[in-house]
């Protein structure tokens, strides 16, 4: 009966095609979908991430950096420097604003840092320095290669014109472009205090025990919110999960209809096609259970087939997608498999219809030609 | 004389009729969906510049109204516009958190003695008046389970929600108004603000006092509504676009592929009516005219359905989550009715070599 429904299948080589590809097509788009908001997540969080700080400060009320606006008052980074078991601390200003890259505006975060800080700059430069001057900025190298920027170039944010001074990686995502500029000229242009800061970036002295540090500067700065790097990072992983979620959901269940409607109509154009040979096999005395089996092999050949063309298909836009510099995106094992349990259920659910045709079908039928 | 016998050869078998209308209607439904998700993504984008009373706007940049500018500009904008009012708003994007909801809001501060920049259309309650005060979208209320009277955590402050607000919100999140004090004391403006809005007289010039502003006053762009809300778009569409399309271009070829291989079933399915036919002295270009008539048939009637279809869901999704409407355009349906004519009849013609070669003596022997 495999061999049977293997040649069934094969025998019509386009409308297996047809059905395959759409299987293909389908697993493409789901894990497509999943792999640039898994990317988006973790691009998000790029930023915490690769700083050296175990602390984090800002306005109370804000646990957030993506989206997100904080203001905390001048002085406080010094005051933080007091505090015993801290070896470093810097402020940043952040803001979310638009480069403007000749007429395209690029939504981006903006981080104005002091030339010269140990924390809170780009952690990795492809090109250039990061030695920011008022009038300069450090952008990533994907988006200078995407707009054909250069170091020496010019972009405009908020109607600044800055100088651009290096390219750094690692800063680039979906919807997260992370540009770097001279933090008292950002200050200036904010109308808040050179001295004031959005996030306060802490690198404890090493052998210092963490909790207790955390009740220090909880004490000693009782004007902000502290954060440690594991709680912020997560409470932004949480914001993207559930902003992305619901979209996530729509698209996969899209995908999943589209799925079941490409695997269900090939299997019944197949069944169609050969309700004769069915009906001879029934004739035969073949069993219920036996045609079952080739319908069901049918379609489960069908959907493994475009399981895995739709997986490798993934991978190869998912390295499109990254050299070509559009986002990041993640395509892991695990989201994967994952998706195969809900492709059994559909391809099984799929095979229905055709397994309806084939149970009611006379053999008496075969013999009346 | 084919037309009549294609729509009687359709409805002789209402069951499989009614599957590959479905087949179509289903593909047709997604490929407008997901068109109009994104159309409606970029509509909802702009709302509050859609209804931002000004003829000019003035801000740090002329894509969105968050920034800082100075506070004291006021007077200087009045002389040189000669504008009939001029007001100040503060616009920030933050975080809201209540119980298990958190997501990105557009802060906005504005006037409660004129009301300019607040929120335009209230489902409940009434617009702030004191500092203490918050409107919230409809939906972000509900969501969040506040009602009129409820205490709400911002930025480190209690405040009481006084209204609900309808059309405010999008798919990046929603907008939620406090008095313009209060937006100063969250956001710790200091003699700052984020834009000036103006209304001109009737006949005002306004590239002429837009590039007179620019002129005098630094560091300030000066843009009508309209103007900020297609570079609002242009911004989101460099994130988004190219990524949006080639998953709209995936799903687009699925669809297709779909409705094509649905128009295929069936004409497959009625090979031996048309060895019936055949058989009866119908040539082959009399069979090509009656599978592409029965397909049109299925291609028309798949088409209004699957616009209903398209529709009733995008109604239901946008009652459900507000902040995805989802935006049908006429020439939406037209571009996916084209393609999906093109694709069901290329499809329904393959088979025609087929159907050609069927021998009628065959049709006889049952």
């Amino acid at each position: 009966m495999l061999k049977l429904a293997w040649r069934n299948l094969t025998q019509e080589r386009l409308r297996m095609g047809i059905g395959v590809a759409g299987v293909a097509l389908a697993v493409l788009l789901i894990l497509l979908v999943n792999g640039i908001f898994h990317g988006a997540e973790e691009s998000m969080v790029t930023y915490i991430n690769r700083q050296p700080a175990s602390f984090w400060l800002m306005q109370p009320g804000v646990e957030n950096m993506h989206m997100a606006y904080s203001m905390l008052l001048p002085g406080l980074v010094e005051k933080v420097k007091q505090v015993p078991g801290v070896e470093d601390a810097s402020g940043v200003l952040y803001v979310a604003a638009n480069v403007q890259v000749g007429d395209t505006p690029v939504p981006s975060y903006i981080f104005g840092i002091d030339p010269g800080q140990s924390l809170g700059g780009p952690w990795k430069l492809a090109e250039g320095t990061a030695d920011l001057g008022p009038t300069q900025a450090v952008i990533d190298h994907s988006l200078a290669e995407r707009y054909k920027l250069k170091v020496g170039d010019a972009i405009n944010i908020r109607g600044f014109d800055l100088t651009i001074i290096g390219l750094s990686d690692e800063t680039f995502g979906f919807g997260s472009n992370i540009v770097f500029v001279n933090k008292t000229a950002m200050a200036l242009s904010m109308g808040v205090s050179p001295l004031a800061a959005s996030y306060i970036l802490v690198r404890p002295t090493p052998g210092t025990d963490l909790n207790s540090l955390a009740g220090r500067l909880k004490a000693a700065i009782p004007e902000a919110n502290l954060r440690t790097k594991a709680d912020f990072i997560a409470s932004d992983m949480e914001l993207a999960r559930k902003m992305g979620s619901d979209v996530i959901q729509v698209m996969n269940i899209i995908a999943y209809v589209i799925g079941l409607l490409v695997i269900g109509i090939s299997i019944y154009t197949i069944t169609l096609e050969r309700m004769r040979e069915y009906g001879v096999l029934k004739a035969l005395g073949a069993h219920h259970r036996q045609l079952l089996t080739v319908v069901f092999v049918q379609a489960f050949a069908s959907a493994g087939l475009g399981y895995g063309i739709g997986i490798g298909l993934a991978y190869m836009a998912a390295a499109l997608i990254r050299n070509l510099s559009l986002t990041q995106i993640i395509i892991e094992p695990g989201g994967v498999l994952s998706q195969i349990p809900v492709l059994m259920v559909i391809t099984v659910l799929a095979a229905l219809l055709s397994v309806v045709r084939v149970l009611r079908l006379d053999p008496m039928l075969v013999f009346q030609s | 004389m084919s037309v009549p016998l294609a729509w009687r050869n359709l409805i002789h078998e209402r069951g499989k009729l009614i599957l590959s209308v479905t087949g179509v209607a289903v593909a047709l439904t997604l490929m407008v969906l997901l068109v109009g998700f994104r159309d409606g993504m970029y509509a909802s984008l702009t709302a509050y510049y859609d209804h931002l009373p000004a003829d000019l706007v003035v801000a740090q940049s002329d894509t969105t109204l968050a920034g800082t500018i100075p506070v004291t500009l006021h007077d200087k904008l009045t002389a040189i516009s000669g504008a009939v009012a001029t007001e100040h708003g503060i616009a920030a994007g933050v975080i809201f958190t209540h119980g298990s909801v958190k997501i990105a809001i557009a802060l906005v501060g504005y006037n409660p003695q004129t009301g300019i920049g607040g929120p335009w259309k209230l489902a409940e309650g009434r617009g702030v008046q004191t500092d203490d005060e918050i409107v919230l979208d409809a939906q972000l209320a509900q969501e969040s389970r506040l009602a009129l009277g409820d205490k709400v955590d911002l930025l480190g402050q209690s405040l009481t929600v006084v209204g609900l607000s309808r059309e405010t919100s999008s798919w990046v999140g929603y907008y939620v108004f406090v008095a313009r004090a209060a937006a100063e004391s969250l956001l710790r403006f200091s003699g700052t603000t984020s834009f000036y809005v103006l209304r001109l007289p009737a006949g005002a010039n306004t590239s002429a006092i837009a590039r007179d502003i620019e002129a005098q006053i630094a560091g300030v762009k000066v843009s009508s509504p309209a103007r900020i809300a297609a570079n609002a778009r242009k911004s989101v569409g460099s994130v988004l676009d190219s990524t949006l399309n080639a998953l709209l271009l995936v799903s687009i070829v699925i669809g297709i592929a779909v409705m094509g291989l649905t128009a295929y079933t069936a004409v497959i399915d009625r090979a031996r009516e048309y060895g019936v036919l055949k058989a009866l002295g119908a040539d082959g270009w009399r069979l090509a005219r009656l599978v592409v008539s029965e397909t049109l048939y299925r291609a028309a009637l798949g088409f209004g359905l699957g616009i209903a279809l398209s529709y009733v869901i995008g109604d239901l999704l946008t009652r459900v989550v507000p902040r995805w409407s989802v935006l049908i355009r006429p020439e939406t349906l037209v571009n996916t009715g084209v393609a999906a004519l093109v694709m069901t009849v290329i499809a329904a013609l393959l088979p025609i070599r087929r159907i050609a070669a069927i021998d009628p003596a065959v049709v006889f022997k049952s």
